[in-house]
């Protein structure tokens, strides 16, 4: 029994593509977790305010969790591709 | 309730829009929010599918863990998106609530008094007409005689207590008794006030407000005032353009003072042209009919959907600029302007596409399908309010308060909240608004004229007309 063999330079086009994906996502949830509020200043008072704040705080703690975890991915591909001959 | 505007000039409220064929009020802001928080679901849409396709690739590393975080991402947008709508829906459901209970027990009010008071009245006139003029001296000479007499003294009175007149409490007291009058002549002919409050028991249409409007204007007839007359229009004055008006603002200080009525006429090669009809606000207030139509009876009559001098005028106007009945229209007006702008999109005669107006008193005319625009409306204004609430949703309502707060009110000009510049605020206000409904009705407005000019062989002409009634006929 033999191992299938690999084409490395299939390997890396899959990489690339990946790369290729990915990164405009890293991008775009960076942008949305530092950018402008989506929400736009109004009269909120009172629990609706506290709501409203609190939904910020988590929307902004989310995207920054997925931004990190599509950076490990991204570094990682990197470091793969970095790798290869 | 009051909202930072952002510009610490502006004594305005926030704005509150209802969408086109809605009654679900909101501010903009919350409406600016949903769009965002949609545009950034539609985003997060776009990164999910990049994830599931890149976790698709045979020869890639396998992706865990990101498509659920920005799954869950999505719907949390999504509900929270939610959570705005219905608290706007529970806001309208909660107003709604109140004013219709305000309006069934004032129709009510009205049915009952009215024929109590038109008794008490004519028993007043037949038996003791001593009594009622005796009454009316005394009240009459109670009023301190000033510089200006006692009608100054009471125009006096009005101007150092803004706050009596210019409040959204009022306008609503105002718009109640719009919807009222019909109910009172129903009560003085002998429907017993408790059906008034029935549905259907108006006599006529949208509330009954024309009724309200014809009445007030049968009986004042009686006393002389509010009497139509003929009316005669002229072109004074025949100019090139360069610039089509962008924003709100740009079409209300396009909207003429004195000169009642303009007309921008927009042509490109190939196209038949559009006209673009601004129309002026109320030039005088007294009751009696004189020479000026955008007068007081102009103002009741069209009100009561009869044949208004001003609207005569305006269409003698769109004939003589060469309006013809498939030609696109735009009409704007402020206050009575907007009121025989409405007018004139709902006749049908004419091919009127969009409609922008200023505080008009026009909420019970209805417009037909395929109208489009802006209704604005400061809600201390109690003008609008004379045409009863409203009930037309073919335009976009945007509403907000001149005053908002503790703003202190202008005791310089009567009902503060009504005058132009107040509109003007409210229209730069109206520019600035980020939600996409009136975005889109302000790009529209805007390319309605600007699309011809950025045409090849575009060009605009502005006519100017002044109107005079001819009281001899």
């Amino acid at each position: 029994m033999t191992a299938p063999s690999v084409d490395p330079a299939s390997i890396r086009a899959g990489l690339e593509r990946q790369l290729a994906l990915l990164v405009p996502v890293a991008e775009h949830l960076h942008a949305a977790a530092i950018g402008p509020s989506p929400l736009v200043a109004d009269e909120w008072r009172g629990p609706t305010a506290e709501a409203a704040s609190a939904f910020l705080d988590e929307l902004r703690a989310r995207l920054r969790d997925a931004e990190a975890a599509t950076d490990d991915v991204v570094r990682t591909l990197r470091v793969h591709l970095g790798g290869m001959p | 309730m009051r909202l930072p505007t952002g510009d610490g000039d502006d004594p305005g409220g926030s704005l509150r829009v209802t969408p086109a064929g809605s009654v679900v009020v909101a501010t903009d802001a919350l409406l600016a929010s949903a769009d965002r928080l949609r545009a950034l679901e539609a985003a997060l849409h776009d990164d999910l599918r990049r994830v599931v396709a890149a976790d698709a690739v045979v020869t890639g590393l396998p992706i865990p863990g990101i498509a659920p975080r920005l799954q869950h991402l999505r719907e949390r947008c999504e509900s929270a998106r939610d959570a705005f709508t219905r608290v706007a829906e529970e806001y309208t459901r909660g107003e709604v609530f109140v004013e219709g209970l305000q309006r069934k027990v004032a129709e009510i009010v009205a049915a009952t008094a009215g024929p109590a008071l038109l008794g008490m009245l004519a028993r007043l006139v037949m038996f003791s007409p001593q009594t009622l003029l005796l009454g009316g001296l005394l009240g009459w000479a109670a009023i301190p005689d000033g510089s200006g007499g006692r009608l100054g003294t009471v125009r006096d009175f009005f101007l150092q207590n803004p706050q009596l007149i210019t409040s959204p409490e009022f306008t609503r007291f105002v718009s109640l008794l719009a919807t009222s009058i019909d109910d009172g002549v129903l009560g003085i002919s002998g429907m017993p006030g408790v059906l008034a409050g029935l549905p259907g028991a108006e006599l006529s249409p949208a509330g009954g407000v024309a009724a309200g409007a014809f009445t007030v204007a049968a009986a004042g007839s009686a006393l002389g005032m509010f009497r139509e007359t003929a009316v005669a229009t002229e072109r004074v004055s025949t100019t090139r353009l360069d610039a089509a008006p962008v924003g709100v603002r740009e079409r209300l200080d396009r909207i003429p003072e004195v000169n009642q009525v303009r007309i921008e006429k927009y042509e490109a090669e190939g196209m038949p042209p559009r006209y673009g009809v601004f129309i002026g606000p109320t030039e005088t207030f007294s009751p009696y009919a004189d020479t000026d139509p955008w007068d007081l009876t102009s103002n009741v009559v069209g009100v009561a959907g009869l044949s208004p001098g001003s609207l005569r005028a305006v269409e003698q106007a769109m004939a003589d600029a060469g309006i013809q009945p498939g030609d696109e229209v735009l009409v704007a007006g402020f206050s009575q302007g907007g009121l025989v702008a409405t007018r004139v999109a709902a006749s049908g005669d004419w091919n009127v596409v969009a409609v922008e107006t200023h505080g008009a008193p026009a909420g019970h005319i209805q417009l037909p399908e395929g109208v489009s625009g802006l209704a604005i409306r400061n809600t201390d204004d109690f003008i609008p309010a004379l045409a009863g609430p409203q009930l037309d949703h073919a335009l976009v309502q945007v509403e907000r308060e001149a005053f908002a707060g503790d703003a202190p009110l202008p005791t310089t000009e009567a009902a503060p909240a009504h005058q132009r510049t107040a509109y003007e605020r409210t229209a730069t206000a109206i520019d600035a608004a980020e939600s996409r409904v009136v975005r889109e009705q302000i790009d529209r407005l805007d390319s309605f004229a600007a699309d011809y000019l950025a045409r090849p062989g575009g060009q605009a002409t502005v006519m100017t007309y002044r109107s005079t009634r001819l009281t001899g006929d």
